[in-house]
């Protein structure tokens, strides 16, 4: 009786407290939901032509 | 969509390439900024009698709301090293260059620059037309006025206005770098071009807008980003690179 009321007592509070680890919404790698910008360190010479230096992408959206 | 947006940017180009008004060389003002430097651009002087093209004599500006007025001071020139302020209870109210008219030329050859400081209002995102009034005369032409021809430039630059009022188009005030700006104002899509010319970038979310056009064109092949094409809206939060 005992073991069954800790039971519920860690499922209630896993419920409440929720699971802070897992992203809320999974990309196909599972790993982040987080907007990905796919720009690319512009580095020395040339700028990319085909996708946005990362210089140009603000603080907190580039990968 | 980036095609056809590319070409619309084209072709809001092409008429300020192709039209000699009066310019503002100096660019965008920043709102709430003390010691700002406002120049225009006298592109050409007028039409005379039989179609004789007249140097310029005098440029005389107003000064319009957004200026702070108590803050304006005119800037000497070769033009005129004197120019003439004019002011009401403390705030400037119009400013007259004018040049000795033994200088004038017997042709519209030159191109004049006038230039005064002041403080922009805290005005973000809003265009300021300026009304000058341009004066030409022919070279020895009579020194009382008879031979003068007044050119007044007012009003908007559409339907068929030949000699519309200068722009200053004012952005909110930043520095070089990242800014984060809260919109207090709506900006249509199509004044981003107006009001962010000086910017590298700007940013809504995971969308993206360039006046450089190499950068614009990259922005829709990125991935995870796609064009700002919609309209900001009040309260909206922007990322904007200078």
């Amino acid at each position: 009786m005992r073991g069954l009321l800790s039971i519920l007592a860690v499922a209630i509070l896993g419920a409440a407290c929720g699971d802070n680890t897992k992203p809320a919404v999974p990309n196909d790698a599972g790993i982040d939901a987080t907007p990905f910008v796919g720009c690319i360190d512009p580095g020395l010479g040339r700028p990319p032509t085909d996708r946005l230096p990362c210089d140009l992408v603000p603080p907190g959206l580039a990968p | 969509m980036r095609l056809s947006r590319l070409v619309s940017i084209l072709v809001l180009s092409i008429p300020a390439l192709a039209t000699a008004h009066v310019g503002v060389p100096s660019g965008i003002a920043q709102a709430n900024k003390s010691g700002q430097k406002i120049t225009f651009g006298i592109n050409h002087g007028c039409d005379g009698v039989g179609g004789a093209k007249l140097d310029t004599l005098s440029i005389q500006i107003t000064i319009p709301d957004g200026i702070d007025k108590t803050s304006v001071r005119a800037m000497p020139s070769d033009f005129d090293p004197r120019p003439v302020v004019t002011k009401s209870s403390g705030s400037v109210t119009t400013i007259k260059w004018s040049r000795d008219p033994a200088d004038l030329q017997d042709d519209d050859v030159a191109y004049y620059e006038i230039t005064f400081r002041a403080k922009v209002a805290n005005v973000p995102f809003t265009a300021i037309p300026f009304v000058l009034e341009q004066v030409c005369r022919p070279q020895g032409g009579d020194a009382g006025g008879a031979d003068d021809v007044t050119v007044t430039w007012t009003g908007p630059d559409s339907g068929g206005n030949p000699e519309p009022s200068p722009v200053v188009y004012v952005a909110p005030i930043h520095a070089n770098g990242w800014n984060k700006f809260t919109l207090s104002t709506a900006v249509s899509n199509g004044d981003l071009g107006l009001y962010f010319a000086d910017a590298q970038i700007v940013w809504r979310g995971t969308e993206a807008f360039s006046p450089n056009m190499a950068v614009n064109a990259v922005i829709g092949m990125t991935p995870g980003v796609s064009l700002l094409t919609g309209d900001l809206a009040a309260g909206d939060e922007i990322w904007v690179k200078y």
